[in-house]
C-alpha cells in the first residue's frame, strides 16, 4: 500500500470519482438497455443447418459474456462511491485539522505534513506541555485522515485489480445487472432490504454487491431469521409454518453461501444465537405417531422437508463464515468469524439447551447442544470446524459414558432417585406430547432415516465431505474410555487410552436412533431403529481408499488401516467378553462372534480390496512386516482373523477375493517379467493368494453363506477351456507396476471370476460348501492354471509354465493351509 | 404477407450490428480518469490498467458481434435455393458431434 502524504491527499479530488462513477453508471445503463437488440438479435426459428446451430451457440456466449462485463463495471461502480465518500470524508478531515492546528498558533508545512509552533517559546512548563500536546493532537489527527484515505486508495485497488481480472461469472439476465441501476444511492439497509425481497437475484448479483451491502444482507438475515414471521399469528397451521419457513430457506439459498453475508449473520446472532435458532427447529412439529405400532408419518410433508431445509441452510451459513478458518487464535475478519466465536459455539456443545416449543411451564425439555448442533454438520467441509466439533464431541461423550456408564444421546439418563438428568427426554413416563421428536431432518422421516439423537452420524457425514479432515479426525488424539475386570456391574472400572479407529470401531456405544414413541421402549427388539454405525462405514473408505502420494497421507492411511487390523481381531469382544469387559481368556469362537459389526464388513471390506497389494504383501512380508505403499505393519495373524470375519459378508468376500486374483497376478507377472527362475516368485504369490482366500473362504463357510452340500457333481468343462477363461483374467490385469488396486476394473476380473466359479461348480453365493474338498480342489485348479497362463503370456515355454503351475497348486494350498491353522 | 426465413435472419443480423455499435459507445473506459481524480495513488495506476482491459474487451466484444452479424448475412445469402432436409441433417450432424445428444 503506497503512502499518502498530505500533499498528495490534498491534490486529489474525490468528487471526480462521482462524477467517473456516473459515467460508468450510463455506460451501464446503455449496455443493459442492450437486452432489446440481443433478443430481437437472436437467431430465428425456421432458420436450420449447422449455421443456425452455430449462429445460436454465437449469441449465447456473446450474451453471457456481456452480462459478466456489466457485472464487472458494477463492483467498480460500487467501489468508486464508497471511495468518494471515504476519501472525501479523509480530506475534510485533513483539510479541517490543518485549520484548526493554524487557528491555535501552529503553521502545517503542504508538502512535508511537519507542524511547527510558531508562537514564541514559553518558559513555562506547564504550557510548553500543553503547546506540545497540542501539536501531537493536530499530528495524529492529519495521520489518521492520511491513513484513512491510504485505507480507501487500498480498497479500490483491489476492485479494480480484480475487475482487469475477468473472473467475475455471474448467473441471470442483463435486466438483473438493470437492478443495480435502480438500487445505486440507496442505503446499504434499503438495498439489502430490496434484495432480500428479491431472493431470485441472489445469484446474478451477489458478486457484484459492495461489501458493506452483503454484510448488511447478514444482518437482516438474522434478524428475519431470529424474528417469527407468524408471532401474532396464535395456532399458525403447518401450511402457514412451512411456507413461512420457505421464505426464510429460499433468502438464505441466495445469499448465505457468500463469506461475508455469512460472516455478518453469524456475527449478529452470535454462538448463543445459533444454537437457540437450532433448538426452535424440532419444537416446529413432531415427525410421527405410531398406530397400531407401525410408523405413520402424520406431520405435513412440505413442513417436514422445510425443517430439514432450514437446518440444511444454517449449516451453509456456518460453512460459508468458517471458511477462512484454519487454526485456533485467529481474529474474525470480514469473511469469517473467530476462532474465540468457534469456541463458544463449542462451548454450548454439552450443554443442555431448551427446546422451545415443546416446553411449557410445566416441563422443560432439552437437549445437548451437540444435538442441534449437528444437522448442520452435514454439508460442512470446513477440516478445522469439523475436526474442533468432532474433538470437543469425542470429549464429552467419552467423559459422559464414564461418568454415567452410559451415552448421553440416545437414552434417558436418570439419577438415583430416578429424576431425568439428561440423555434423551422423550420416551418416557409423562412424556406422550413429545411422541415422534425428531432432531435430524435434513435425512428425511423414514423409518430407517436417524431421527438425530446421536450427532456422530452428522459429523460422520460432514467429515466424509472432506477426506484429509477424516483423516485428520480419525488419526487425532486417543480417548479416554472406562474398562472393566470381569463384572462390568460388580468391579470398579479403570480407564484406558484407545485410538480414535479402536474407540469408533469396537467400544463405541452405537445405539439405534430412532423417533420414539412413549408406548414403544427403545430397546424394543422389535423396532430396533436406525443406526448411524454406517456412516463410520463410509467415513472410513473416505479416509483410505486414496492414492494421494503425499507422504503424510499416506502414513495417515497406513496408521489407520494398522489399526483397523489391530483393533478388531484384539478387541475384548473378539476373545469372547461383553464390551469394555477385559478378561484374560479367549473365548473366540468366530462362528458365533463378531470381530466387526456386520453392518460395517462390506465397507470394510472394500477398504482392504482396495489396499490388496498391502494384504498381499503382508502374506509375503510376515508378521509385522513393513510393507506396501502406506508402509503398514500388520500382524498377519490377525490380518487373517479380520480376513475370516470379513469373509462372512458376500460382498466383502466377493470384493477381497477379486481384488486377491488381481493382486496376485499382477505381482506375479511383474516378478516374472524378464526372470529366468519362475519356482520362487510363483511360489510367494500363491501362498499369499492361498492365505486370503482361505481366509475368506474360511469366513463364508463359519457364516453358513453356502448352506448344502457339495453334489460332487462332475465337472464338464475341460482343461482347454479351463486355460482360455485364465487367459482371458490374466489379460484383464493391467502390465506393469500398479501401486493400487482399485475397483474399477473389477466389473470385467470379476465377472470372469465368477464365470470360472460357476463352471468348476463352486459359486461362492450359491450351493456349495467353500470347505468342501471339491471347492478347494477347485480354487486349487485355479491357482494352477492362472499362473500358467500369466508364465504363458509372459512368453515361457509351455513346460516352464506346466512345471510353474504345480508348484503353484502346491503353495496354494500351503497357504491355505496357514489361513485355516490361524483361525 | 409472412417474413420469409433470409429476411429475419437479415433483422436478427441487423439487430447485433446495432449492438455492436451501441456497445463502443458505452465502453467504460473513462474509469481511466481516476488517474486524474487521485494523482500518485495505487487505484490511479490501477485504474489506467483497467481502462486499457476494458477498451479491449468492449471493443473486442462489439468486434465480434459484428463478425457475428456478418455471418448470418452470409448464412442468410446462402439460404434462398438451399436443400432444407440436408440443412437439418447438417445441423443434427453438429449438434452431435458438440455433445448435445
Amino acid at each position: 500500500m503506497a503512502e499518502v502524504t498530505l500533499a498528495t491527499l490534498l491534490s486529489w479530488k474525490p468528487g471526480e470519482l462521482t462524477t467517473i462513477s456516473d459515467q460508468l453508471h450510463l455506460d451501464r445503463k446503455g449496455l443493459v438497455d442492450l437486452e432489446d437488440e440481443l433478443e430481437a438479435g437472436e437467431p430465428p426459428s425456421g432458420w436450420i443447418g449447422s449455421d443456425h446451430y452455430f449462429a445460436q451457440k454465437r449469441h449465447t456466449t456473446l450474451t453471457t459474456d456481456l452480462v459478466d462485463y456489466v457485472a464487472e463495471i458494477a463492483t467498480v461502480i460500487g467501489a468508486l462511491d464508497t471511495a468518494a465518500e471515504e476519501i472525501g470524508s479523509a480530506k475534510t478531515s485533513l483539510e479541517n485539522a490543518i485549520t484548526g492546528a493554524e487557528q491555535a498558533g501552529f503553521s502545517v508545512d503542504r508538502e512535508t505534513g511537519t507542524i511547527t509552533d510558531t508562537e514564541a517559546a514559553t518558559t513555562d512548563t506547564a504550557d510548553a506541555v500543553a503547546r506540545q500536546k497540542a501539536r501531537n493532537t493536530y499530528v495524529t489527527l492529519i495521520n489518521n485522515a492520511l491513513q484513512a484515505a491510504a485505507d480507501a486508495d487500498a480498497d479500490l485497488t483491489a476492485v479494480l485489480k480484480t475487475a482487469n481480472q475477468g473472473d467475475i461469472d455471474v448467473s441471470g439476465t442483463l435486466q438483473d445487472q438493470g437492478v443495480m441501476n435502480d438500487l445505486r444511492g440507496k442505503t446499504p439497509e434499503e438495498q439489502a432490504a430490496y434484495l432480500l425481497d428479491h431472493p431470485e437475484l441472489g445469484r446474478s448479483l451477489l458478486s457484484t454487491l459492495p461489501v458493506e451491502v452483503r454484510q448488511e444482507i447478514g444482518e437482516q438475515l438474522a434478524d428475519l431469521a431470529e424474528g417469527d414471521p407468524l408471532v401474532d399469528t396464535p395456532f399458525p397451521t403447518e401450511e402457514e409454518r412451512a411456507e413461512a419457513l420457505a421464505t426464510l430457506s429460499e433468502q438464505i439459498s441466495a445469499y448465505g453461501s457468500d463469506p461475508v453475508v455469512a460472516t455478518s449473520f453469524m456475527d449478529k446472532v452470535g454462538p448463543d444465537g445459533l444454537v437457540d435458532l437450532a433448538a426452535r427447529i424440532p419444537g416446529y412439529g413432531l415427525d410421527t405417531n405410531y398406530e397400531d405400532d407401525q410408523h405413520q408419518t402424520t406431520i405435513d410433508p412440505e413442513l417436514g422437508r422445510q425443517m430439514g431445509q432450514l437446518q440444511r441452510n444454517l449449516g451453509l451459513l456456518l460453512d460459508a463464515s468458517t471458511e477462512g478458518l484454519t487454526e485456533d487464535g485467529q481474529s474474525g475478519t470480514d469473511e469469517h468469524v473467530s476462532a474465540a466465536w468457534l469456541r463458544q459455539l463449542l462451548a454450548r456443545g454439552d450443554d443442555l439447551v431448551d427446546l422451545p416449543g415443546l416446553s411449557n411451564h410445566y416441563a422443560t425439555h432439552q437437549v445437548y447442544g451437540y444435538q442441534l448442533l449437528a444437522p448442520m454438520l452435514h454439508n460442512v467441509d470446513n477440516s478445522y470446524l469439523l475436526n474442533e466439533v468432532g474433538d470437543g464431541m469425542l470429549d464429552f461423550e467419552t467423559a459422559f459414558h464414564r461418568e454415567h456408564g452410559q451415552s448421553p444421546w440416545t437414552m434417558p439418563v436418570y439419577d438415583e432417585d430416578g429424576r431425568l438428568i439428561g440423555g434423551r427426554p422423550d420416551g418416557g413416563q409423562w412424556t406422550e406430547h413429545l411422541d415422534g421428536l425428531r432432531l435430524d431432518w435434513t435425512q428425511g422421516t423414514g423409518e430407517d432415516d436417524p431421527a438425530g439423537f446421536d450427532p456422530m452420524g452428522a459429523l460422520m457425514d460432514g467429515l466424509d465431505n472432506n477426506p484429509a479432515a477424516a483423516r485428520e479426525f480419525l488419526t487425532g488424539p486417543d480417548v479416554r474410555i472406562q474398562e472393566f475386570e470381569g463384572d462390568r456391574y460388580g468391579a470398579d472400572g479403570h480407564e484406558a487410552d484407545r485410538s480414535r479407529i479402536d474407540y469408533l470401531l469396537t467400544d463405541r456405544q452405537w445405539d439405534d436412533d430412532h423417533v420414539s414413541h412413549s408406548r414403544l421402549h427403545h430397546e424394543d427388539d422389535e423396532h430396533p431403529g436406525p443406526s448411524n454405525r454406517g456412516a463410520l462405514g463410509d467415513l472410513l473408505k473416505t479416509a483410505t481408499m486414496t492414492d494421494d502420494p503425499d507422504p503424510a497421507t499416506r502414513e495417515q492411511v497406513g496408521t489407520i488401516l494398522d489399526e483397523i487390523v489391530r483393533s478388531t481381531t484384539t478387541d475384548e469382544q473378539a476373545r469372547g467378553h461383553d464390551n469394555l469387559v477385559l478378561g484374560d481368556d479367549d473365548q473366540s469362537d468366530y462362528k458365533h462372534i463378531d470381530v466387526v459389526d456386520p453392518s460395517l464388513r462390506d465397507d470394510l471390506g472394500s477398504i482392504f480390496a482396495y489396499h490388496s497389494e498391502t494384504v498381499h504383501e503382508t502374506f509375503l512380508g510376515g508378521d509385522n512386516a513393513d510393507v506396501g505403499p502406506y508402509s503398514t505393519s500388520f500382524d498377519e495373524g490377525q490380518l487373517r482373523t479380520l480376513l475370516t470375519d470379513l469373509g462372512k459378508d458376500p460382498d466383502a468376500n466377493e470384493y477381497l477375493r477379486v481384488a486377491g486374483y488381481e493382486e496376485a497376478i499382477r505381482q506375479l507377472r511383474g516378478d516374472l517379467d524378464g526372470s529366468t527362475a519362475p519356482h520362487d516368485a510363483v511360489t510367494a504369490h500363491m501362498d499369499a493368494l492361498g492365505n486370503l482366500l482361505g481366509a475368506t473362504d474360511h469366513g463364508a463357510t463359519l457364516a453358513d453363506i453356502t448352506a448344502s452340500e457339495d453334489s460332487d457333481a462332475e465337472h464338464n468343462d475341460t482343461t482347454t477351456e479351463r486355460a482360455e477363461l485364465a487367459k482371458k483374467i490374466v489379460g484383464l490385469v493391467p502390465t506393469g507396476s500398479n501401486p493400487i488396486v482399485g475397483l474399477g476394473f473389477d466389473s470385467a476380473t470379476g465377472g470372469l471370476i465368477d464365470a470360472w466359479e460357476r463352471e468348476h461348480q463352486v459359486d461362492h453365493s450359491g450351493d456349495r460348501a467353500y470347505d468342501s474338498q471339491t471347492y478347494l480342489n477347485s480354487r486349487r485348479l485355479m491357482a494352477e492354471s492362472l499362473a500358467e497362463q500369466v508364465l504363458l503370456d509372459l512368453g515361457y515355454t509351455p513346460e516352464q509354465a506346466q512345471a510353474a503351475a504345480a508348484q503353484a497348486g502346491l503353495s496354494y494350498t500351503s497357504g491355505v493351509s496357514a489361513s485355516r491353522g490361524a483361525n | 404477407m409472412a417474413e420469409v426465413v433470409p429476411d429475419k435472419i437479415r433483422a436478427a443480423a441487423g439487430k447485433m450490428a446495432t449492438a455492436a455499435t451501441e456497445a463502443r459507445t458505452h465502453k467504460p473506459d473513462e474509469v481511466g480518469n481516476v488517474s486524474t481524480a487521485l494523482p500518485g495513488s495505487d487505484s490511479a495506476s490501477a485504474a489506467s490498467t483497467l481502462s486499457t482491459e476494458w477498451k479491449t474487451r468492449f471493443t473486442g466484444w462489439a468486434d465480434d458481434v459484428d463478425t457475428h452479424a456478418t455471418s448470418m448475412r452470409d448464412s442468410a445469402d446462402d439460404w434462398d435455393g438451399a436443400d432444407l432436409a440436408a440443412l437439418a441433417r447438417e445441423e443434427r450432424l453438429a449438434r452431435t458431434m458438440d455433445g448435445q445428444y
